[in-house]
């Protein structure tokens, strides 16, 4: 079995790949129609998943945690200080 | 050698995405993001910002949480059950939520690597030596994923 679509859309097929990916989906409607859907349900599962909102809501037992989640570069700096 | 901060930026939302896919829990995936930080300055602050390495510390710190915990955290839980204030704490994308609920019907190993793939960073075999398994399997499992993720959310519609 090929994974040519999944290849293509990860950017992993090489040039020889690619020619064959591309005469597949010319030459087999299922191919053509299966790659059109899982480039269509690519753009979901690979966008983004949080809002653009502060990642900041830490529970109130890890409220003294919050000042690094305000800054969330500071927490792993403060290991070199 | 880029500055760790710069680094940090970066990736902390591209690695919180792929710990929130792999533990569908929002708290515990920035507790594993920090701990994947802080993990990764404390023993390579002096090395080349490396990905690859960050992902494989990210993925180390899951796996000994799940053993610590005995359990998969919650991964069965049902995403579309989420109350509209645990979808608004979690700050999840609405549309999203049936995304991960189809997530969860994968095997543990197909939707680590999807989740890996949809981090955007990695090659196949950067994954297959994150996960300690062949590209091979790599191409299999994701492709699989892909698959499966498709039936289910057209069985969903």
């Amino acid at each position: 079995m090929k994974y040519y679509v999944s290849m293509f859309i990860d950017n992993e097929l090489g040039l020889d790949e690619k020619i064959e990916f591309l005469k597949d989906v010319h030459e087999n409607d299922e191919i053509y129609e299966e790659s059109i859907e899982l480039l269509e349900q690519e753009k979901l599962i690979g966008s983004a998943i949080l809002t653009d909102v502060p990642l900041v809501d830490f529970k109130e037992k890890k409220r003294w945690f919050a000042v690094f989640n305000s800054k969330p570069f500071i927490s792993p700096l403060l290991i070199i200080l | 050698m880029e500055e760790f901060g710069t680094f940090y930026r970066k990736q902390q939302n591209k690695l919180l995405s792929y710990l929130l896919r792999i533990t569908g829990d929002y708290s515990l995936s920035m507790d594993l993001m920090q701990e994947s930080f802080t993990r990764y300055l404390d023993k390579y602050s002096n090395s080349t910002r490396n990905v690859s390495l960050l992902y494989t510390i990210a993925r180390n710190s899951f796996l000994d949480h799940k053993r610590r915990t005995g359990r998969l955290v919650a991964l069965d839980q049902d995403y579309e059950d989420l109350s509209a204030d645990q979808a608004t704490s979690f700050q999840i994308k609405e549309e999203y939520s049936r995304v991960l609920s189809a997530m969860n019907k994968l095997e543990a190993e197909e939707r680590e690597i999807l989740a890996l793939v949809l981090s955007g960073d990695l090659s196949y075999k950067e994954i297959a030596s994150v996960t300690g398994t062949s590209e091979t399997n790599v191409k299999v499992k994701v492709h699989r994923a892909r698959l499966k993720i498709k039936k289910t959310l057209h069985a969903g519609d």
